[in-house]
C-alpha cells in the first residue's frame, strides 16, 4: 500500500555521490569498502569524518574502514593512525586492534603487533585467528617456539581450519622438524585437498628430508591446483630448487601476471629462464628494464639485465636500519651468488651462497635456495 | 509453518520473551518507546547494540535473518551461563551447527530486562568480525516494533500496543511507504519489492552484509549472466564460501514509494529463501529508515535521512 504518493528517491552509488551529509558519505564509503575500491573508500570516509553531522557512534567504523583502505594501498603509517583514531573513538572496537597489529607486522614492528594481538586475546580468547596472527608475528622475531605454541592453540580452537596446520607446518619446517611439518601439511590436506599451499609446504619438507620423488609429486599437484598469488612464488622457488626450471619460469610468469609490480618475481623469472634456456629473450629483458629499479631489490634485477654492476648492487643493500640491511645483504649474497653461478664463476659464487645460507633468516626463501644451489654445486 | 526445531526452542521460552516493560501505560494510539539505543556499525556495515547479560556488557548484532538469537560460546563460558543440550541439532545460517543453549539469568536491552532467557550457543569464530558477542534474532525482535534509524545511529524499540499505522514519527508529516509483509519460517520477513519494474518477494535480513539474489531467481527475471553488461568475480559474501558472483546493472529497487537507484545486488549460487527471490542485506537497508511493525505485519519506510533530526 502506498501512502506517500510522491516517490521518494534514494540515490545509491553511481548517482549518490552528490549527497553530502556525513551519513551519506559513510554509507558510500562502507559500500566501496565491501567492494574493495580503496580510493573511493578514502574519498567518502574522509568526507564523512569531516562532516559535522556524522553521528559520533559512526566515527569508529569510518576510521577503521578508511584505515583498511590505506592499508590496502600500502600506506601503513596512515592506516595505523586511523586505527589509533578508531580506538580513541571507541576503545571497544576490537577489529582495530587486529588490523593495527597486522599493519605493524607488515612494517616489521613485531613488538607493537604482538602487544595488539595479546590485548585482543585477553578480550577474545576463543578467536583462533588472533593466535595465528600473533604466531606469525613471533616468527618475525624468530621466536619459533612461541609461534608453534600459538598455532597449536589455534588448532585446538578451530581444528577444522587447515590454515593453522599450514602455519605450524611452516614453523616446524624452518626449524628442521620435517616429520612434524609433513604431519601438519597432511592434516591440512585431509581437511581440504585443494590447498596448493599445503602441497608446496609438504614438498619443501619432503625435499628437506631427502624425499625427492614425494616432493616432485606434490609440486605437480600444486601446479594443477592454481595457487593463489601468495603461493605461486613459493611454488616457483620450490620448482627451481628441484631443478624444474621451465615449470619455475612458468610459475613466476604467472606471479607477474597477478602482481606486475613484484620485483622479486621479476628477479626469479630471470633466474629460472637463464637456468632453463641459458639466455633471456628481448621481451623479458625489456619488461624487466621498464620497471623502477631504484627500489630494492631493483638493483639486483639491474645486475641480471646488465644495467648494474654487482658492486653497485651490493652497495645498494646498505641501509640505516640494521635489520633491513641484514635482510638485504642476505638477499644480495644469494642473488649475486646465483648470478656468479650462471656466469660459471663457481669460485666467486661459493662464498656468497655460503654467506646467504648462514646469514639469511630462517623464514627467507633465499636461505633454502642457497642451500639447494650449494648442494648442486657439490 | 514453524519448523520442528524452532518450535522446540520456542517452547523453551525464547519467543514471547518476557522483557519487563519499564514505561507507564499510555493511551493506546500513542507510540510507546521501550528502549532507544546507540547503534555501532561493524566494519562490514551490519549494526549492533549494547546489551547486558547477567549485568555484564555485551554487543549483539541486530539480525532479522537469524534463525534464533545466539550468544558466542566464549561469552557463554566467561559468564558461566547455564547450558542446556538440545535433543536435535540446529543448523544456523552459514552452515553453523549447534546443540547447545545457554540460559542467562538476566538479559537487558536498555531498561528492559528478561529473566531466564535461553540463547543458542555458536562458536565465537562463526560470528563475523570481533565486535559482536551474539545475534539478536527475530525470536526476540518480533515481540516488538523495532525502528532502525541508521542515519542517526539509533535503534528504538516500541511496544506493539498502538493503533495501526500512526508510527512514522520521524517524517514529520512527509511521505513514507507502508509495505505489508508476511512471516516465513523462523519469523523471517518477506515483503514485496519492485526490481526494474517487476514485483518480487524480498527477505529483509539486517544481519547480511550484502543484498543477494539466487542465480535461478535472476534467470527467472530474464537476466543472462553471460551478457556483456554483467560483470563477475569470485569472492565470499555474507560469511559463505567463496563463489562466482555476478553483478547486473539493475536500475531501480522500489519499496512502494521509496526507490533506490542503481541497487547493488550480488547474483550468486542458489540458496533457500523460502520462496522469495531476493535477500535485502544491510547494504541496501541502511539507506532506509526502517520501522518493522511485527504484530501489524507492516514495514514503514522512508529514505534514511528523511525528516532530519
Amino acid at each position: 500500500m502506498r501512502l506517500g504518493m510522491i516517490a521518494l528517491c534514494i540515490l545509491a552509488l553511481n548517482a549518490g555521490e552528490a549527497l553530502a551529509s556525513g551519513y551519506s558519505e559513510l554509507n558510500l564509503g562502507i559500500t566501496y569498502h565491501v567492494r574493495r575500491q580503496w580510493d573511493a573508500v578514502i574519498v567518502h570516509l574522509t568526507a564523512a569524518l569531516r562532516a559535522p553531522d556524522l553521528p559520533a557512534a559512526y566515527r569508529s567504523v569510518a576510521y577503521l574502514d578508511r584505515g583498511d583502505a590505506y592499508f590496502q594501498k600500502g600506506q601503513l603509517d596512515k592506516a595505523i593512525a586511523d586505527y589509533d583514531a578508531c580506538l580513541a573513538a571507541d576503545p571497544d572496537y576490537l577489529q582495530a586492534l587486529i588490523d593495527r597489529g597486522v599493519a605493524y607486522g607488515r612494517q616489521g614492528k613485531f613488538d607493537p603487533a604482538i602487544a595488539d594481538f595479546s590485548a585482543l586475546i585477553a578480550r577474545r580468547p576463543a578467536h583462533a585467528f588472533i593466535y595465528d596472527a600473533r604466531g606469525v608475528a613471533y616468527e618475525g622475531q624468530k621466536k619459533f617456539d612461541l609461534a608453534i605454541a600459538d598455532f597449536s592453540t589455534a588448532i585446538k580452537l578451530a581444528s577444522s581450519d587447515p590454515g593453522a596446520y599450514m602455519l605450524r607446518g611452516f614453523a616446524y619446517r624452518v626449524t628442521g622438524k620435517d616429520d612434524a611439518a609433513i604431519a601438519d601439511y597432511n592434516a591440512a590436506i585431509d581437511i581440504n585437498s585443494d590447498l596448493a599451499g599445503a602441497y608446496i609446504g609438504r614438498a619443501l619438507a619432503n625435499r628437506d628430508g631427502g624425499h625427492y620423488s614425494e616432493a616432485a609429486r606434490d609440486l605437480q599437484t600444486a601446479m594443477k591446483l592454481k595457487p593463489d598469488s601468495g603461493e605461486i612464488r613459493d611454488l616457483g622457488v620450490a620448482q627451481w630448487e628441484a631443478g624444474h626450471y621451465a615449470d619455475a619460469a612458468q610459475s613466476f610468469a604467472q606471479a607477474l601476471q597477478d602482481n606486475p609490480a613484484d620485483l622479486y618475481a621479476v628477479l626469479w623469472h630471470l633466474i629460472a629462464t637463464l637456468n632453463g634456456q641459458g639466455h633471456v629473450g628481448d621481451d623479458q629483458r625489456r619488461s624487466a628494464s621498464a620497471r623502477d629499479l631504484t627500489k630494492w631489490p631493483g638493483p639486483l634485477v639491474g645486475v641480471y639485465i646488465g644495467r648494474t654492476q654487482p658492486d653497485t648492487a651490493l652497495k645498494a643493500a646498505q641501509n640505516s636500519d640494521p635489520e633491513t640491511q641484514a635482510n638485504q645483504m642476505c638477499e644480495a649474497n644469494f642473488y649475486l651468488g646465483e648470478w656468479q653461478v650462471l656466469a660459471a664463476n663457481k669460485a666467486a659464487a661459493l662464498p656468497m651462497l655460503q654467506a646467504a645460507q648462514a646469514q639469511c633468516p630462517q623464514v627467507f626463501i633465499e636461505r633454502d635456495a642457497a642451500t639447494a644451489q650449494l648442494k648442486r654445486l657439490q | 509453518m514453524i519448523r520442528a526445531a524452532v518450535a522446540f526452542v520456542l517452547a523453551l521460552g525464547l519467543a514471547g520473551t518476557a522483557f519487563a516493560d519499564p514505561s507507564p501505560p499510555r493511551p493506546a494510539c500513542t507510540l510507546n518507546e521501550l528502549a532507544s539505543l546507540d547503534l555501532t556499525m561493524e566494519p562490514s556495515g551490519v549494526v549492533s547494540i549494547p546489551v547486558a547479560i547477567d549485568n555484564q556488557p555485551a554487543r549483539f548484532t541486530i539480525d532479522t535473518g537469524a534463525l534464533l538469537s545466539v550468544v558466542s560460546d566464549s561469552v557463554a563460558d566467561q559468564l558461566k551461563l547455564e547450558r542446556k543440550r538440545l535433543p536435535i541439532e540446529l543448523m544456523m545460517p552459514g552452515g553453523v551447527k549447534t546443540r547447545s543453549l545457554a540460559v542467562a539469568d538476566t538479559f537487558t536491552i536498555g531498561k528492559m530486562t528478561a529473566r531466564s532467557l535461553a540463547l543458542a550457543v555458536i562458536p565465537t569464530s562463526a560470528l563475523l568480525g570481533f565486535e559482536a558477542d551474539g545475534l539478536l534474532g527475530p525470536d526476540i525482535l518480533s515481540n516488538y516494533d523495532i525502528d532502525l534509524d541508521f542515519a542517526h545511529a539509533k535503534f528504538n524499540i516500541f511496544s506493539q500496543d498502538h493503533c495501526e499505522g500512526n508510527v512514522v514519527y520521524w517524517a514529520k508529516g512527509g511521505s513514507y511507504a507502508k509495505i505489508p509483509f508476511r512471516l516465513l519460517d523462523h519469523l523471517h520477513i518477506a515483503a514485496p519489492v519492485v526490481l526494474d519494474g517487476k514485483t518480487i518477494t524480498a527477505v529483509i535480513d539486517t544481519g547480511a552484509e550484502r543484498t543477494m539474489m539466487p542465480l535461478s531467481a535472476a534467470r527467472a527475471l530474464g537476466i543472462d549472466v553471460s551478457a556483456a553488461n554483467v560483470t563477475s568475480e569470485r569472492r565470499s559474501v555474507n560469511g559463505t564460501a567463496a563463489s562466482v558472483l555476478y553483478r547486473y546493472p539493475f536500475q531501480t529497487l522500489a519499496l512502494e514509494g521509496v526507490t533506490i537507484s542503481h541497487p547493488d545486488i550480488d547474483i550468486g549460487p542458489d540458496f533457500n529463501l523460502g520462496g522469495a527471490q531476493i535477500l535485502l542485506g544491510i547494504e541496501t537497508l541502511r539507506q532506509l529508515h526502517l520501522y518493522i511493525a511485527y504484530k501489524e505485519r507492516a514495514l514503514y519506510v522512508t529514505p534514511a535521512e528523511a525528516g532530519g533530526n
